[in-house]
Parts: structure tokens; C-alpha cells; sequence
């Protein structure tokens, strides 16, 4: 029997690959190990931003690193930190190696000169496939450690700093590395405060994380010179109402968690969305993570933090999940189960009780909406709000019951207010005259000329209200046809025969002018004139446009006796033409 | 550390390359850098170190009033000058500054770097620079006696590979430095890269004919190109030339896009012989293929003042032809295919009759003028 020995030899490339790449699931995640650093190094404020459009730097003003602490940081999983800090396998400085060509650590402790040293990504990358000891290839790309020289503004005693700069972030990581990206990330994934000036509930958030141990490690970042906040940002989603939880386990509070819950009947939207695992103010997992644990729908209608305060519940070294081999994690996420399984039986019972939103909608559409239409409407939100819902039993939620109910309460009296309204509406229009010579109008368009039956039906009943230049188009065609004529003749023909000149401007509206000093009649004249213009240049009539300003200046109902007129005489018109003269063959 | 980048104010059409890969390779220190051109009373920013670059030596004045200047001002950063002027002339610069560190040559270790175009926003003359300059290899196969790069920079060699990493987000384009490009062995690649990339190129130091084959041109025609630019220093290479100008034509390159360098007044025994006639034959030649040249008066590698020197084969009289030529008889400083200039050059029998401006009748002038309107018009 022998003993397997292991060398130097026994840790391939590969290794390194499996580590840098494979462990951070997402490349922006190397961010987060790069920030979890610098809080760990007691930084009171890091500023992340890209220099020169493709070098993303983060700099922080924590202890930073004399030579023995740099070199220690560089070795793989073998971290000075203990678990009080954030970090502590001791593998974060590499995690930058798949997105950029060279990592590149620029470190000052106080007392200690600066220091640099550059780890070359590209080489590295290119050598994860080869057969060659991972030690080989580590003391291969990494360079010296060299000191480098002090401006005025510094000082050997005082300064501290760490600067960690990818450079050259690589072409196929532009996409990801865009600033909207980055931001979103940084703040919902590092432990940074609330904007309390845009999400006030915040400040009594933070009040109560406190009271209840939470560390929070709150740290002031910057992205290009934006300081970053998590969110929510806003209160008016919310109910003003902050559920607040303790997971408790035999006896001892693994987490404790608060939460928001939505006050319109919808799922939020990022970022204003999700429940979040949070270690040491670092989120562990994504938003998705909680949706696995309801084991069955949920509707995202809350915002909230869960914060790990047991010690032995360990994340993974992805952040992506905790660690399994642990007594307290089943149990736990039973719970936090549960919990979400009542948040979505609250959201059931919010939507059968209240409908604020919808109301609002409806009030507002009540102005130009058809009162029976309206009345639909009403009819089909109040069978939806005499559904009956049972209201979970969890504890922690019963202060949300008092709440939904008011609010219910409320709605359900205005949405009576609105339907005495629509009732008195529908009184009032039974004798509304302007209805009553729609029907006429709509009857009349029954019995039209079947072209221009076809041409009316064509157009909406609000398009009906207005002048329909299409409409002239048969009658353009049918003399165009019959008397084999240019429409140019035609025209000229018209005017001769008629003599109209101008459309003024009279004391009762729009008056035709022919020639000598003679005015004719406003409706007939004016539907003349407009017969032949449209002959003439039928583009002009738009909406809109001077041409027809005469038109859209009158009331409705001057308008709609205009346009039956006009439609009569077309339809005279058409069957005049019709009639009279025998088809030309051209 | 606070750095100073100093570009002194002299005429160029190129933003400082060298400064900007020097700002970079500060950066990669942790410093902090700025960059400015000519001399600024009001700079906000109180340098420990100062980096000034310089360009030809004609354009030396511009380059000691900066070290003066700054010197006066920040007397205590330390200072140091590079570039082509401090390369070819470090004693001169030195005995006139003291107290200055003279870089010479290529700092081979900030080449690598990316330039840090971003500094250009805030200089008022380049703040819409929007190209990325490339050099994809150092040096240059040939000696050829009346070029500085083989002093400067030395034998041909790699710089970087997988341009596109080099092209900097949201340039429009692509000035290729290389001294010689198809020098390199590795230029099918890099040709392939630069047609990935589909940038607009511009091969900027010109394209040496001699290595010019119907391969090349296809693939060159294929890139975004506005114009070839050859070298037609040395009658020797009339064969190559022409010979080149055909593989640019046969792939679809308009000839009238073909742009010759025409080095004229170089002097050195025995090396090359340039004469005001072996200038006219050049000339001719290009504009019978239809090509349009662009004469390149010669100037020392150490000149002091531009357009002083006069090769003992050329009179002031004949430069001053040239110079006359130019501005009459040819089209920004170039002579394209006119058919009248290619007539005119065709009826001369020496350089004297080609170039001569004012012999010609005024009527004739406005003759040879109007035939070149019209030119421009047919070819437009």
C-alpha cells in the first residue's frame, strides 16, 4: 500500500479558471468583491468610475495594504480576515481576471510606502487551457511589487488608500460593464444607506435595524461621482404601513426582515421591486431567490430586506445561496416560505377589497366616456370587490388588515359617488338634441348611394362628426367616368357655371361670396364652396389646416348640421350624375 | 502623485499620442494627471512632476518657451521633455536647460498603453478628436537616408495585437501610424481585424509600393478607404509604383484616389540623386497613371527653421517653381490629373517648362483654369 503524494504539480491551470470565472456567476460580480474589500478595510467612503472610457477603477480611503498584507492578499484562499468581515475566503482580488486585461492594485498604508503590483489577466486567461502548474502560472503573470514615488499632497505618515484598476475592460464585456448596469448592481447588491429625501420610511427603517442588532456596515459609494443608494426610492407605492418580522428558530432569531407592501393591485417594478437576503448589509442571491421558496405563485406586490443575524448561517462563495451543510437553513427557508405564502393570500385579499387605482381611472374617463359603457365598468369592479378573501393568519401582518380595510372602505364610497354620477349623466343626455340628430344622421346613412355608404360606415362615429374628403372621391370617379372629362375641366366648368369666388368670414359664420356684391346663404354656400374645392385640391382639408378653420371654429352642433347637409348633397350628387348622363367610353 | 502633460503649441494635425499613452501609464500609478496645450496662466492643479513633449526640430521655439514657462511656474516639479525634437538634438536642449531629465526614443513600457483619449475633452483645440491612432508595429524594414525612424525607433517589430481592443469606444475611425505596414508579417490578420472592426481606415504614413500585390490591394479595397496613399521618393521605384498603382486600379480603386508622396530636394553624396528633373519625371509619370501627387520638400532630420535648406542639385529659383506650382497649377498643395496639367507636363521638355507659371499667357491661364473647372465637375 502506498500513500498518493501530492506536488505543486497536482493544482492545473484549470484550477484558477474554475475559481475566477466559474465561482462569480455574473462579471459584474467581481464589483462586489472589489467594494466587500475596501468595507472590509474600514473605508469610510469608495468611489467606483471609468477613467478613460474602459478602465474601471474603485478607490477606497480604507487602511489599505503594506507589503506582507498585499502579498497575503494575493494568495487563493488563504484570507487574513475572519468572519466578522464581509469577505473571508480570500479569493476576491482575482475576481476581476475574465472581464479586463490587467488588474492593477495601487495600495498605501499608513507608515508604508505606496505600493504597486499588476496581475496581467490576458496572459492569465490564455493559460488556463495549458497543462501547467497553477503556481507556474500564477507567479507568471503577477509582477513585482514595486514602490512608487510620493506627490506633495501625500504623506508616508497619513495616507491610506487602496485603488484597484481593471484595465482595458475587454470588448466583449462593454455590453455588460455599461453604467445603468453597474449602478442598478451596486445598489441593490452593497451594503449602502437609504436616500432618505426620496424614500422617507427609510430613516425608520434604519432606526429599527438598528435596535434590532442588524449590522448594516452602511458605507457612502460613489459611482462616477453619484453616491449610490439602495432602494426602494420612493414612498407613494407603498401603503405607510412597515411589517416587520423575526425568524426565530428553537428559541433563537436567525433573521429579521421588513417590508413594504404595494398599494396598487400590481406586481412592482425594479427597482422598486424584490425581497432581498442580506448578510452583513451584502445581498446574497438575486431577487429570484425568494420566488423559489413560496413554492407557488407569488405576485411581487412587497419590497423588503431579510437580514441574516444568526453567525453559523453561511453564504456560499458565489453569493448566490448560503451554504447547505447548516441545521438551520431548511427551517428557515420553510419559514421565509410561509411568510411569502401570506404575503400573496394578503395580496389576494387586497385586490378583492380595494381598487383605489381603478377608481381613479374610471373618474377620470367619466367625463367623455358613453354613461352606459360607464355603468358596465362600474357594474364589473363591484362584482369583483364583493369577492370574498379570507386575510392570512400570520401575526406580523395583522396591522396591514386595519389598513387594506380603511382603505376598502373608502373606495367602496367613492366608487357609489361616481356611479350616482354616471346615473345623473345618462338623465341629462336622453334630451341632448346633438344625440338626437346623430340617430337622424345615422339612419340616413342607412339609405345612402352604396359608395358612399361604403365610404361613411368606414369611418368611426366620432369620425363621422367630421368632414370626410374621401367621401368626395366617388363623385369624383362617377364624373370623371361618365363624362370623360379632366378633373381640371370639371373644375373650371363648376366655377363658371356657379360663379363662387371666396368663403368669408360673416356676423352668423361662414358666408360664400360670389361675384359682383352678392352673399349667399352660410350652409348652403358653404357646402357649395366646399364641394368644388374639394374638386380642386381636395390635400388641403385637414384638420388643422386655415382652409377649414371656419369649420372647426363652429360649435358641434353647427358642425354636424354642416356635415349632414354636406353629405346630402353629395349624396344628391352622386345619384344626379348617375342618372343623367350615359357612361363614356374612354 | 500630480503629473503635468504639456503639449507645446506648435502646428499639428495630430493630437500628442506620446503624452497621452505617457498620461495612461501615470494613471496605471495611481496618479493624477492633466493635459494642456501651450501655456496656461490658470491651471488649478499644482503638479509634482511635468512631462512636455515636443515634434519636428523646426518647431523648436515653441517647445523651449514651454520649458520655460513652466519651469518659471512650478519650479520645484521636476521636468521631463520627449519626443522627436528631444531625441534627435538631447545635448541642445540640455545645455539650454539644465535642469531637465530628456527622454530619448521610444518609453517602450507606456506604448502598451491605451491612450487617454479622455483628456482630449478638456483641450479646447482637440476636444472633438474622434480617432483612434494605431501604431500595429515600431520601426521600419528599410534605411532609406532621409527618414528618422530607423533612429528613432529602429528595426521593424510588433506592438499589439487584436486591434480591437485598442479602438476606443465611440471613435469613428482609424489613422494607422505604422511607418511601414505591410512590413509586418502579420498584416493579413490585421487587415482582417481593421475589415471586422468596419471603421473607416486610414493607412497615414503611406503605403510602401514595393510591397504592394495584387492580394494586398484586393484586401485593402475592401476596407473603408478613402484615399491610398504611396510613396514616390525614388525614381528607382518606378517599376513597384506603377506596378502598384495597377493592383490598386484592377481591385476598383479610383486612381484619382491614389495620392503619391513626392520627396523633392533631398541631398546626399552619392545616395539617392534628386534633381529638378528627376522631380518632373515623377510628377509626369504619377499624373499619366492619373494619379494625383503631393511633393514633399525635404527637410534635415536636424533643421531649425523649416524650408532653409537647399540641395546643392536644386536652385532657390527651382524650389520656389515648385512652391509657385502648387498653389497655381495644382489643387491644395497636390497636382491632380487635370487634363491640362497632364497635357502641360506632357509637352514639356524639362522641369523649367513644366513648372513655369508665368510665361503662360493670361489668356491661356484662364484656358488651363477653365479646363479644370470643368474637371472638377466631371469628376465630381
Amino acid at each position: 500500500m502506498s500513500v498518493v503524494r501530492f506536488t505543486d504539480e497536482a493544482f492545473g491551470a484549470k484550477l484558477i479558471e474554475a475559481i475566477t470565472a466559474g465561482l462569480y456567476d455574473g462579471n459584474l460580480n467581481c464589483l462586489r468583491e472589489y467594494v466587500q474589500n475596501s468595507i472590509d478595510s474600514k473605508a469610510k467612503r469608495i468611489d467606483v468610475y471609468f477613467e478613460n472610457k474602459i478602465t474601471l477603477v474603485i478607490k477606497d480611503n480604507g487602511e489599505g495594504m503594506d507589503k506582507e498584507k498585499l502579498e497575503n492578499a494575493l494568495q487563493f484562499g488563504k484570507s487574513e480576515k475572519t468572519e466578522k468581515d464581509i469577505g473571508w475566503r480570500g479569493i476576491g482580488l482575482w475576481s476581476g481576471v475574465p472581464t479586463c486585461r490587467k488588474i492593477v492594485i495601487v495600495t498605501k498604508r499608513q507608515k508604508n510606502p505606496k505600493l504597486r503590483i499588476e496581475i496581467n489577466a490576458d496572459q492569465l486567461r490564455e493559460k488556463y487551457n495549458q497543462p501547467i502548474p497553477a503556481i507556474k502560472v500564477l507567479s507568471a503573470v503577477t509582477g513585482n511589487i514595486e514602490e512608487l514615488e510620493l506627490g506633495a499632497d501625500e504623506s508616508i505618515q497619513d495616507s491610506q488608500y487602496t485603488m484597484i484598476r481593471l484595465e482595458g475592460i475587454l470588448p466583449n464585456q462593454y455590453a455588460i460593464f455599461n453604467d445603468k448596469d453597474i449602478k442598478d448592481y451596486l445598489s441593490r447588491t452593497i451594503p449602502v444607506p437609504f436616500n432618505i429625501r426620496e424614500f422617507k420610511l427609510g430613516k425608520e427603517i434604519s432606526k429599527r435595524l438598528l435596535e434590532k442588532g442588524v449590522e448594516t456596515r452602511e458605507t457612502v459609494v460613489f459611482f462616477e461621482n453619484q453616491q449610490i443608494f439602495r432602494p426602494p426610492y420612493a414612498d407613494d407605492l407603498f401603503f405607510d404601513y412597515l411589517i416587520d418580522k423575526e425568524f426565530v428558530i428553537k428559541g433563537q432569531t436567525i433573521a429579521y426582515g421588513w417590508f413594504l407592501s404595494s398599494k396598487n393591485n400590481r406586481a412592482l417594478t425594479p427597482p422598486n421591486r424584490g425581497i432581498y437576503f442580506k448578510k452583513k448589509g451584502m445581498t446574497i442571491g438575486e431577487e429570484t431567490l425568494i420566488s423559489k421558496l413560496s413554492e407557488q405563485t407569488y405576485n411581487q406586490w412587497q419590497y423588503g430586506e431579510i437580514h441574516i443575524i444568526n453567525e453559523s448561517l453561511k453564504e456560499n462563495a458565489a453569493r448566490n445561496n448560503f451554504e447547505a451543510n447548516n441545521d438551520l437553513l431548511d427551517p428557515f427557508y420553510k419559514q421565509v416560505g410561509e411568510f411569502v405564502r401570506s404575503f400573496q393570500s394578503m395580496n389576494y385579499y387586497q385586490s378583492s377589497n380595494v381598487a383605489s387605482n381603478k377608481i381613479e381611472q374610471l373618474k377620470k374617463q367619466a367625463d367623455i366616456e358613453d354613461p352606459k359603457k360607464m355603468q358596465n365598468k362600474i357594474d364589473r369592479l363591484k362584482t369583483r370587490l364583493e369577492r370574498n378573501r379570507s386575510f392570512p393568519a400570520e401575526p406580523a401582518l395583522n396591522g396591514m388588515k386595519k389598513i387594506i380595510d380603511n382603505v376598502s372602505t373608502k373606495d367602496k364610497e367613492s366608487l357609489k359617488k361616481l356611479e350616482e354620477q354616471v346615473e345623473e349623466k345618462r338623465k341629462v343626455q336622453k334630451n341632448d338634441p346633438i344625440k338626437e340628430k346623430r340617430d337622424q344622421f345615422n339612419e340616413f346613412i342607412k339609405t345612402a348611394h352604396p359608395s358612399l355608404k361604403k365610404h361613411l360606415e368606414k369611418t368611426t362615429q366620432k369620425g363621422k362628426m367630421e368632414l370626410n374628403i374621401d367621401a368626395m372621391d366617388p363623385v369624383k370617379d362617377i364624373l370623371q367616368q361618365k363624362t370623360g372629362l379632366t378633373l381640371d375641366t370639371i373644375c373650371k366648368l363648376s366655377q363658371k357655371a356657379y360663379d363662387w369666388k371666396t368663403v368669408e368670414k360673416g356676423d352668423n359664420g361662414p358666408i360664400l361670396k360670389l361675384s359682383g356684391e352678392v352673399y349667399c346663404d352660410r350652409n348652403f354656400g358653404v357646402m357649395i364652396h366646399a364641394l368644388h374645392d374639394l374638386f380642386v385640391n381636395s390635400a388641403k382639408h385637414k384638420k388643422g389646416e386655415p382652409t377649414f378653420a371656419f369649420f372647426e371654429s363652429m360649435t358641434e352642433e353647427e358642425r354636424l348640421h354642416i356635415i349632414m347637409d354636406f353629405t346630402a348633397a353629395q349624396d344628391l350628387v352622386l345619384r344626379l350624375i348617375e342618372k343623367s348622363i350615359p357612361n363614356k367610353k374612354t | 502623485m500630480k503629473i503635468l502633460l504639456v503639449e507645446p503649441s506648435y502646428y499639428t494635425k495630430f493630437p500628442p499620442l506620446g503624452l497621452l499613452k505617457l498620461a495612461s501609464y501615470y494613471r496605471s500609478r495611481g496618479n493624477q494627471v492633466k493635459l494642456v496645450r501651450g501655456l496656461h496662466e490658470d491651471l488649478g492643479f499644482k503638479p509634482d512632476q511635468i512631462a512636455i513633449t515636443s515634434l519636428f526640430t523646426y518647431a523648436w521655439k515653441q517647445v523651449h518657451e514651454t520649458i520655460d514657462f513652466y519651469h518659471n511656474k512650478f519650479s520645484t516639479a521636476k521636468m521631463r521633455v520627449g519626443g522627436i525634437y528631444a531625441s534627435l538634438m538631447p545635448s541642445r536642449l540640455q545645455s539650454a536647460f539644465p535642469f531637465i531629465d530628456i527622454n530619448i526614443g521610444l518609453f517602450e513600457e507606456a506604448d502598451k498603453y491605451l491612450p487617454a483619449y479622455d483628456l482630449l475633452e478638456e483641450v479646447e483645440e482637440w476636444k472633438n478628436w474622434d480617432s483612434t491612432i494605431l501604431f500595429t508595429s515600431r520601426g521600419c524594414i528599410r534605411h532609406c537616408p532621409y527618414c528618422v525612424v530607423p533612429q528613432i525607433e529602429g528595426n521593424v517589430r510588433r506592438t499589439i495585437e487584436d486591434l480591437k481592443r485598442y479602438v476606443y469606444p465611440g471613435h469613428k475611425r482609424i489613422i494607422l501610424w505604422d511607418n511601414n505596414f505591410f512590413a509586418s508579417p502579420n498584416w493579413k490578420k490585421l487587415l482582417n481585424e481593421l475589415y471586422d472592426i468596419n471603421l473607416p481606415v486610414d493607412f497615414n504614413q503611406g503605403i510602401d509600393c514595393r510591397l504592394i500585390d495584387d492580394e494586398k490591394a484586393g484586401m485593402i479595397a475592401t476596407l473603408r478607404i478613402s484615399d491610398i496613399r504611396l510613396a514616390f521618393d525614388n525614381i528607382d521605384v518606378k517599376k513597384s509604383f506603377t506596378n502598384a498603382v495597377t493592383c490598386f486600379s484592377n481591385n476598383g480603386i479610383n486612381r484619382r484616389k491614389i495620392f503619391a508622396y513626392v520627396l523633392y530636394n533631398f541631398y546626399a553624396e552619392g545616395l539617392l540623386e534628386d534633381t529638378p528633373e528627376v522631380f518632373f519625371e515623377r510628377v509626369k509619370h504619377i499624373a499619366e497613371l492619373g494619379c494625383v501627387s503631393y511633393p514633399m520638400r525635404y527637410e534635415p532630420l536636424f533643421a531649425l527653421e523649416k524650408n532653409c535648406f537647399t540641395s546643392p542639385l536644386w536652385t532657390a529659383d527651382q524650389l520656389d517653381m515648385v512652391v509657385k506650382a502648387r498653389r497655381i497649377l495644382g489643387f491644395g498643395g497636390a497636382f491632380p490629373p487635370y487634363i491640362g496639367l497632364v497635357n502641360k507636363l506632357q509637352k514639356a521638355n524639362c522641369f523649367e517648362e513644366a513648372f513655369s507659371v508665368f510665361p503662360l499667357k493670361r489668356n491661356n491661364l484662364s484656358e488651363l483654369m477653365r479646363e479644370q473647372k470643368a474637371e472638377i465637375i466631371l469628376s465630381a
